[in-house]
């Protein structure tokens, strides 16, 4: 049986779209995609709304609390019988850091956060900073019910990576093996048309009709969830075109299938097990070998090396403090008051000491991170399901990397605080600063609260985040092409058991 | 449920880790007025001892009040999870395999809740052991050994019985039962109805 290809293919897939178009079936899918997708991009919407509040409930309070102790720096210049306890001064540059400062440092969700969660339900979107806290990152998180973490969060980004591919399934496993299925395929064969034009044009009528109401399903969802894609079309447009790459090779692997002339069951089987592989098999197995890569301490192991650290530093302290006051030019001539400092101002010299200590392990834990980190980059292109999920979370401003730019940030800016407070601390032991009044309750050496730097968080501009999704992007277009090869070179005839 | 955010903020508001001078001031005072001394020299407990011991016992009722309710509410939301095991096998599943493999909320609290019980005797001790030796400015600061240390035994975590941890996952298993006993009617109704 030869195949003869006297109808053109443009001209089949018109009539396919027409006819696809009033299957009830697809109709059904897309409702249920729709809904799902509204679901999700709420659920995504609702927890970083949430977060945003926190965020601003955060800045209140702490502008409250200063509001508060600059009322108290008054009543404290005042004359008094006693002299405040330094811990409990905040007009002492000292104390005030130590036991007053209330510094944070935010991550606010991007406007196009709702397409994808990402580790943002993990990662903190503030971060408390402390300037003795090692290496500037408290390890705080937000507390979330255990058993929810476990089954992981229903958004956009679940919809889009896991459930549009099984409507793929569904779809191209029942609409492509109708025919062959209720014995047609005979028929078909004997008409003026080739398989590659009968089946590619069933195939992309199926995406002609899904590709565009993903794209249409998920914009109304992120609306609805009030994104303002306004303000991040670029990422829309890069997520829309990731999203149809994405269909596109899932298409592309249903044509594959489907080229084998398997029945609908057998279609629908295998296309499932391939996205069992894919979406749960390889990124379990790729997450238990990733912990198993890399020299990374286990976090039991650096909160006892900092606990020892801390004994040895604790026990040569006043060595230590020794050893800063020769090397500084204004305290080379004070060593006397040694032993005499605070708390606070001996752990201006104790801190940069124990960070210097811990260095290394530190240095074992980042590398450890980087490595894991490329693993998992690679592993998104040996499955895609996880490529996709990390490319939106890039685009939505919720994946790792972004977190990581925020705790470089969240370190410098500790840095920052030091730089500004350590010199005013230090300067108290050989110069304290004269009272205005003699005996007021308050030390007054410290009232620059207006001038402590403020965090300034920079961001990315979106140009970055789409840049980095690109790769991924032509990967699945190229991934499809390949597989669409595949298929078209497989029906180069009817099958012979017709 | 609250955010973890509000829930810290309120910990940090009604019991701040360090007290101001103002707060300092009337605790002193209701201490004094608690051990009957005009002054701290006729104290006859450690004042700063006293005020660790005071400051601690505030903040485990607080602790208590505050994370324990929120705790409630975690273990509530299992609860009513389980609950959903009515609709779904699955969701059966996931609350009964967790609580028998000992590694649900519920087990955990446990956990949580004797760590922090040892916490609170251990920082219970030290502090008798501060106010019982009143220096109250003067004098060298105290110090213990090993007679005091020895006292408190090394923290052990007794893992909960299945009877004792089992409460929220009881309507995972009711439900797990009655789809065992629904998919078995099922079977048999089929068998009855196939004829050969």
């Amino acid at each position: 049986m030869s195949a003869t290809v006297d109808i053109g293919f443009v001209a089949l897939w018109r009539w396919e779209l027409r006819h696809v178009g009033r299957n009830r079936l697809l109709w059904m899918v897309i409702g249920l995609l729709g809904a799902a997708m509204l679901w999700g991009a709420l659920s995504g919407a609702a927890l970083h709304r949430s977060q945003d509040a926190a965020i601003e409930r955060s800045r209140a309070s702490d502008a409250a609390w200063t509001a508060q102790i600059r009322e108290r720096a008054r009543r404290y210049a005042e004359p008094a019988e006693s002299e405040v306890p330094y811990w409990q001064d905040p007009t002492d540059a000292a104390g005030f850091s130590r036991y007053f400062l209330r510094a944070h440092t935010y991550k606010p969700n991007l406007p196009l956060s709702p397409l994808a969660v990402g580790v943002s339900d993990l990662m903190p979107g503030r971060l408390p900073v402390k300037l003795e806290t090692p290496f500037g990152v408290e390890p705080v998180y937000d507390f979330e019910n255990p058993r929810g973490l476990g089954l992981g969060r229903f958004d956009l980004g679940f919809v889009l990576v896991y459930l549009l591919p099984i409507a793929v399934v569904l779809l191209i496993g029942l609409l492509a093996t109708f025919e062959r299925d209720h014995g047609m395929l005979r028929l078909i064969a004997a008409q003026r048309v080739g398989p590659r034009t009968w089946l590619g044009a069933r195939v992309a009528a199926i995406v002609a009709w899904l590709a565009p109401a993903t794209l249409v399903l998920a914009i109304v969802s992120l609306l609805a969830a009030g994104a303002d894609i306004a303000a991040a079309w670029p990422e829309l447009i890069a997520s829309a075109v990731l999203v149809v790459a994405y269909l596109s090779f899932w298409a592309a692997l249903g044509f594959v299938v489907v080229s084998a002339w398997p029945s609908a069951a057998g279609a629908i089987s295998l296309m499932s097990a391939v996205w069992a592989l894919l979406a749960i098999g390889l990124p379990l197995l790729g997450s238990a070998l990733a912990t198993r890569l890399g020299d990374a301490p286990p976090p039991v192991a650096y909160v006892d090396a900092q606990r020892r650290a801390n004994d040895a530093i604790a026990e040569q302290r006043d060595a230590i403090v020794a050893a800063a006051f020769r090397r500084s030019s204004v305290l080379a001539a004070a060593t006397e008051r040694v032993a005499k400092i605070d708390y606070a101002t001996r752990m201006t010299f104790l801190t940069p000491e124990l960070e210097r200590r811990l260095l290394p392990l530190r240095e074992r834990q980042q590398a450890a991170r980087e490595w894991r980190g490329r693993v998992s980059d690679w592993a998104g292109y040996l499955a895609p399901p996880l490529g996709l999920e990390e490319a939106l979370a890039v685009l939505a401003g919720t994946d790792a990397a972004r977190h990581e730019r925020f705790e470089q940030q969240t370190r410098a800016y500790q840095l920052r605080l030091r730089d500004w407070f350590y010199p005013r601390i230090q300067g108290q032991i050989a110069a304290p600063t004269p009272r205005a009044v003699a005996n007021s309750y308050g030390r007054m050496n410290f009232a620059d609260y207006d001038a402590i730097p403020g965090y300034r968080g920079s961001e990315s501009p979106a140009s970055t985040r789409v840049i980095a999704v690109l790769p991924m992007i032509a990967w699945l277009c190229l991934l499809a092409g390949l597989l669409t090869a595949l298929a078209w070179r497989r029906l180069r005839r009817w099958p012979t058991e017709l | 449920m609250p955010s973890t955010q509000a829930v810290k903020q309120r910990l940090l508001d009604e019991a701040p880790a360090f007290w101001t001078a103002e707060d300092a001031k009337a605790n002193q005072a209701k201490l004094l007025a608690q051990y009957g001394a005009a002054s701290k020299d006729e104290l006859r407990v450690d004042l700063r001892g006293a005020e660790l011991d005071l400051s601690e016992r505030h903040s485990h009722a607080v602790f208590d009040r505050v994370l324990g309710g929120f705790y409630d509410r975690v273990e509530a939301q299992d609860r009513s999870y389980a609950v959903l095991g009515l609709l779904s096998p699955m969701a059966a599943m996931q609350s009964l395999s967790p609580a028998l493999a000992g590694s649900d909320f519920v087990h955990h609290r446990r956990f949580v809740d004797g760590a922090e019980r040892y916490r609170r005797e251990l920082v219970n001790r030290m502090n008798q052991d501060v106010m019982a030796h009143p220096l109250n400015g003067e004098g060298p600061r105290h110090t213990n050994d090993v007679s005091l240390w020895a006292q408190i035994p090394e923290f052990r975590h007794r893992v909960p019985s299945l009877a004792t941890a089992w409460g929220v996952s009881t309507p995972a298993l009711l439900a797990l039962l009655g789809w065992c006993a629904a998919a078995w009617a099922a079977l048999a109704l089929a068998a009855r109805r196939m004829r050969p």
